[in-house]
């Protein structure tokens, strides 16, 4: 699995995340959801930085 | 002023990722129907760089093994992503996927982008790993499937035996630190917004369509 070395924290690139978090593999492991939302519009962008992990 | 804007996505995924090819799918069907032009660069990202390439077993061995799932667990997870897949018109075989290394097929991919067909090759690749059972690890089975795509066989056999393209592959995955991505399929679209995941279609539409009212 790829990780983000301590050093390139600070250097992180900011994006605007759209969409929350679905359907993602980390790792060798790819989260399957019991089921899946129906996106019912796009959510309202965050302006913070990438982070956090999928749902398992 | 910029009458047709282009909107770049730059597209972070793995060839041994199920959710990846389904997100491919929905981004290729949010991008139609946004009406908007998009130039896609797919960018290397290593799920599981320390699998052998002549790995033996099936992915389901795989998962029970590295995650201590049982055998049921896991044939009840690739039975869900077999029926997400299908719901996207994809057909995945698990009983016939070779798990394997896939940085030579992410060289592949780099070579095929210095050629202008990256797109070509990562739909050929992600269909012969999860629909056809073919082996995407090996030279000689990624040189195959380049010749088959109408590549030079011998051309793809260098590239990929002298690493031509390693330190390609190496840098798209110290720039997916950068943007601090952990998992894939991810998408940055503009260099500005980014979305995780096999997302469902119409999120893709609506981000394409308003980065593009953006440039104008």
């Amino acid at each position: 699995m790829t990780q983000t070395p301590d050093s390139a924290v600070d250097e992180r690139l900011p994006l605007q995340m759209v969409g929350g978090t679905a359907l993602v593999c980390e790792g060798d492991v790819c989260a399957v959801p019991d089921s899946v939302p129906e996106p019912e519009s796009l959510p309202e962008l965050d302006p913070a930085p990438v982070a956090g992990r999928s749902e398992r | 002023m910029n009458e047709t804007p282009t909107v770049k996505v730059d597209i972070w995924s793995d060839v041994q990722c199920p959710w990846c090819y389904i997100g491919k799918r929905r981004f290729e069907r949010g991008a139609a129907a946004s009406g908007v032009a998009v130039e896609v660069e797919y960018h290397s990202f290593e799920l599981a760089p320390d699998t052998p390439v002549d790995y033996e077993g099936t992915p389901e061995q795989y998962l029970a093994e590295r995650k201590g799932l049982s055998h049921d667990q896991v044939r009840q997870m690739l039975a869900h992503v077999t029926e997400l897949a299908a719901g996207e018109g994809l057909a995945y075989d698990f009983s016939a996927v070779h798990q394997t290394n896939t940085v030579k097929a992410h060289e592949l991919l780099h070579f095929a982008k210095e050629h202008g067909r990256q797109d070509e090759m990562k739909e050929a690749l992600l269909k012969v790993y999860f629909v056809d059972g073919g082996h995407v690890g090996r030279i000689d089975d990624l040189a195959d499937l380049a010749a088959g795509l109408g590549f030079d066989r011998d051309e793809v056999v260098n590239a990929l035996e002298s690493g031509q393209y390693s330190a390609a592959v190496k840098e798209d995955v110290a720039q997916a630190a950068r943007y601090g991505i952990q998992g894939v399929p991810f998408y940055v679209i503009d260099g500005k917004y980014g979305v995780s995941g096999a997302q469902e279609s119409a999120v893709f539409e609506e981000i394409l369509t308003k980065a593009a009212g953006e440039q104008g």
